[in-house]
Order: C-alpha cells, then sequence, then structure tokens
C-alpha cells in the first residue's frame, strides 16, 4: 500500500477507462443524479417533455443520417 | 473596442433594464461604454436619468439631415447614452435601413476609438428578421427559465450565440428549476448559461430611473450583472 504517495499523472481516470472499454471515445460525463432530475422534470411538466421528446427524435434522426453518410 | 447585443427571445424580458445595469457595471470596472438605444419606444435614457421629454436621439438627429453621432450624453464618467430620441410613427419608414447591421458597421467604427464597449439594446425578439442578423462582436441571448422562452429556444440556432441569460430567476419556483435543469442538460457544452435573479431592485431602480448597480449595488440583482460584466470583460481581454 503506497498512500499518500499517489503521483497525481498515475491517478486513475474512470471516466478516460469507461471510454476506452466502452470503446466510445465521445462518451461524455453524464451526472446520474442531473438524469434521474431531467426525467423527471420532463414527466411533471407536460409541455416540457413533448418539447425534448421532439427535440430528441430529430437528433436521432440526425445521428443516422451522419452515420449513414460517414458508411457511404 | 467590442459591440454587444441583447436578444430576446421574445419582447417583455427586461432587455433595457438590463441592458442599462451591463452598462454601468462595465463602466465601475473602468471600461469607457456607449449604450445605443435601437428601439422606438427610446426608453433606454429614461434608466439613466434623462427627463420624460427628452426628444433629441440619432434617430431623429438622421432624419433632420444632422450627423447621427451628435446626441450622445455622458451619464457618468466612462458611461455614455445615444438615445433613439422622438420620432413619429409616421417618419419611421423615412428613417430606412436604421437597423440593418451594414450601417451599424461603418458607424460602430467611427465610434471605436472613443469606447470599450458598444453595447446595443434592440428593438425586437430574435423572430424579428430585422434584428436576428444585427452584427456584434457578442451576441447574448436573454430568456426567462419559463415555457414561452423554452419552446422559442428550440426554434433558435444557438450556435450563433456566446451566451444564454436567464433573467429574473426564481429559485423557489419548481418550474423555473426545472426548465433551468433541462436547458442546463440540453445545452451542456454548446452555449455558456449566465442567471440574474428575480429582484425587485430592478424595478424599484426604474422607478428611480437608475440603472439597478446605481440604485442598489449590494442588491442580488447588481451582483448578478457584476459577475456578468466580469464574465464579458474577460472575453475582451481574451
Amino acid at each position: 500500500m503506497m498512500a499518500g504517495k499517489a503521483d497525481p499523472a498515475e491517478r486513475s481516470d474512470d471516466i478516460a477507462q469507461l471510454r476506452q472499454y466502452l470503446a466510445m471515445p465521445t462518451l461524455s460525463y453524464q451526472d446520474i443524479s442531473m438524469m434521474v432530475g431531467v426525467q423527471q422534470a420532463l414527466q411533471r411538466w407536460p409541455l416540457l417533455g413533448e418539447s425534448c421528446r421532439a427535440g430528441l427524435e430529430q437528433a436521432v434522426v440526425e445521428r443516422a443520417e451522419l452515420a449513414e453518410a460517414e458508411l457511404s | 473596442m467590442i459591440s454587444l447585443a441583447l436578444h430576446g427571445l421574445r419582447g417583455g424580458l427586461g432587455r433595457t433594464a438590463l441592458l442599462a445595469a451591463l452598462g454601468y457595471a462595465l463602466r465601475e470596472l473602468g471600461e469607457r461604454v456607449l449604450m445605443v438605444d435601437l428601439s422606438q419606444d427610446n426608453l433606454l435614457g429614461l434608466h439613466c436619468n434623462l427627463p420624460l421629454d427628452q426628444r433629441e436621439g440619432w434617430a431623429s438627429a438622421q432624419l433632420d439631415g444632422r450627423p447621427f453621432g451628435k446626441p450622445v450624453y455622458e451619464v457618468l464618467d466612462g458611461l455614455c447614452l445615444m438615445p433613439f430620441g422622438e420620432v413619429a410613427q409616421n417618419r419611421l419608414d423615412d428613417l430606412a435601413d436604421w437597423h440593418q447591421p451594414h450601417l451599424w458597421h461603418k458607424r460602430q467604427a467611427a465610434l471605436a476609438e472613443h469606447f470599450d464597449w458598444l453595447l446595443f439594446d434592440l428593438p425586437h425578439p430574435v423572430a424579428a428578421k430585422t434584428t436576428r442578423g444585427f452584427d456584434t462582436d457578442m451576441r447574448i441571448l436573454v430568456a426567462e427559465a419559463e415555457m414561452t422562452s423554452h419552446v422559442l429556444l428550440g426554434r433558435q440556432q444557438i450556435e450563433r450565440y456566446d451566451l444564454l441569460l436567464v433573467n429574473r430567476f426564481n429559485p423557489a419556483s419548481s418550474l423555473q428549476s426545472d426548465v433551468l435543469m433541462v436547458w442546463r442538460d440540453l445545452l451542456r457544452n454548446r452555449l455558456p448559461m449566465q442567471l440574474v435573479h428575480r429582484d425587485e431592485a430592478f424595478a424599484e431602480a426604474f422607478a428611480c430611473k437608475a440603472p439597478v448597480g446605481h440604485y442598489a449595488p449590494q442588491s442580488l440583482a447588481s451582483r448578478d450583472v457584476q459577475s456578468l460584466a466580469v464574465r464579458c470583460l474577460a472575453r475582451r481581454q481574451a
């Protein structure tokens, strides 16, 4: 045990390791409690939920188009 | 010199009071500031102690064939104001391209040597084509954490803006807190956000014809606007 002698440069970076493990270099850090809060907010206020679902569907379509364009 | 405009997602967001407050806060930081009223309502001057019956302004000067830059009032050392002036409704058309970016580009160049900041009080919400393309170095989008702003925000190209300024934020409102949380999630890494809290000091300051920082320097709103000014300054120095 090398307590107190950790080199900051060697400190493990959980997010970086997770990115590597999942082979998803663009994965961004997500605050879980915030994600839960956002989901509750979208359920609490129907117009907020509807607008965000519409936005999400648009984003999914755009991502699919982008992936298709990259493949072709 | 840096030019800056506050674009409103809708009308009635308190942009004129914010602009006067920001001008005052930048001046407190030692900057030389010119605030330009581009709204025919001609209200900005009232936030800076100009008389109610003051009629002079750049638009009225332009219509009379005088130089646009003549009616400049130095309301405090380093804080100047160019009012719109009083213009009859039927003469507004004669102003022609007064809100076009190219016209103010030339004028900005003429004003650049005298000021560090040029702050524009735009007349319309961003939905109006006339002001959407108004070109400045910094573009701040003003909203409130409520549903009209939220729906209209979804129709914006947010990449056009440098900052989302959430005005009149009330942390006691569960709807406002929720909207803000959703915006933080949606806009993460895309558009920075800054808050100005709801504060009666804004309304009182206008009733006393002063920018909020002058009327109530210790108020929450003043501190919020000071933070905004520091952020703007960091941008200028970058």
